[in-house]
């Protein structure tokens, strides 16, 4: 069985604002997740798709997911969708991201003060 | 390899990292799912196809070792619900009744009632012992329907199973509906005392049924509040 490579930096932080993203806007079940995933990040990211659901319990326990069975398509499905705390700590997590990825570009583009950038 | 061996890989990995049976048996029953909406998905039967499908999961060590981190990092409450809903409760309501009843004591000092060194007026005692049966009946209350508050709350927060918040409330009902307290202020001629301690009788005292009720009445607000939350999935994440 072939193993299918993994982005280390899936694994870092950035899943858990990805999924309470697209589980703020709609409940989803594990399958239709990893799709939106993947179609959100133009097939950018490569991860084992069953690492989703560890993270999933994870954000569930914390209370930032809820989860209920619900039938989809004539089976039943987990289904979960983001807490009100849930949507409260994407806004957070995307404040903090957006700051480090205008911090890095400012950065990369030479800085008031630093060297000419890499672009 | 195919999708049941597969699968009793990764729970055999599961267990390996000693996670615990049901969150295994949740997190393979999920993959399962997973599995099998990729086939259909696919309109594939093919052996071929089970192995990409199964690739696409990932391989079952790694499936374990990520589920391992994530437990970990897990709320404690989520992990050990029966030392944050069973035990913890027990040693909870004594110890913020003896924070009570110290507070209590300073208070009344504040006030002049200091056996052998007596300073207060005789209109202060006189309103002091007609308030003191509330203040106790207060010191015993206040305590277990804040125990209440905050063991529910923790639940709802750690997302366990409903049956821990009517758990850690029947815990706190036992212990809270057989206390009993009993404070008398001290005198020009007597000495101030104050009893603490647990019984039961045949006839109990409408305050212990009070005791008894509230925490009771916490909880099952709380589950009614929350009945979408009851309906959480099989297993859960942590011990359900």
């Amino acid at each position: 069985m072939g193993e299918r490579k993994s982005n280390p930096a899936f694994l870092n932080g950035i899943p858990e604002m990805l999924i309470l993203q697209l589980l703020s806007r709609r409940a989803m079940y594990g399958y239709e997740l990893v799709q939106a995933i993947t179609a959100a990040s133009r097939e950018e990211f490569e991860f084992g798709e069953g690492c989703v659901y560890p993270i999933l319990h994870r954000l569930e326990s914390q209370g930032l997911l809820k989860s209920a069975k619900e039938s989809v398509s004539g089976r039943v499905r987990v289904v979960y969708c983001a807490t009100p705390r849930g949507k409260a700590q994407l806004a957070q997590s995307v404040g903090s991201w957006q700051r480090v990825v205008t911090a890095v570009n400012h950065a990369l583009q030479g800085g008031e003060r630093g060297r000419p950038g890499l672009a | 390899m195919d999708a049941r061996a597969w699968l009793e890989q990764v729970r055999s990995e599961c267990l390996r990292q000693k996670l615990p049976t049901l969150y295994v048996e949740r997190l393979v029953s999920e993959l399962s799912d997973h599995h099998f909406d990729f086939m259909e998905d696919s309109m594939s039967t093919d052996a071929k196809e089970f192995g990409y499908a199964t690739s696409r999961l990932g391989m079952p060590g790694k499936i374990a070792s990520v589920a391992a981190e994530q437990y970990r990092l897990q709320r404690f409450s989520s992990r050990h619900p029966i030392v944050m809903f069973v035990l913890l409760p027990v040693i909870t309501l004594p110890l913020l009744w003896a924070v009570s009843i110290i507070c209590l004591l300073l208070l009344a000092k504040g006030f002049g009632f200091e056996s052998g060194a007596l300073t207060a007026s005789e209109s202060v005692s006189k309103w002091a012992n007609s308030t003191i049966p509330f203040v106790v009946m207060g010191i015993l209350l206040a305590p277990i329907a804040a125990a209440a508050a905050f063991y529910c709350r923790l639940a709802i927060k750690s997302a366990v199973s409903w049956k821990w918040i009517l758990a850690t409330c029947a815990i706190l009902a036992l212990i809270g509906g057989t206390a009993v307290a009993n404070v008398a202020l001290p005198t020009a001629v007597s000495k101030g005392t104050v009893a603490f301690g647990f019984g039961v009788s045949q006839n109990p005292s409408p305050q212990q049924l009070l005791q008894f009720a509230v925490p009771l009445s916490i909880g099952c607000w709380v589950i009614f509040k929350r009945r979408n939350y009851g309906g959480r999935i099989v297993g859960g994440p942590a011990h359900n």
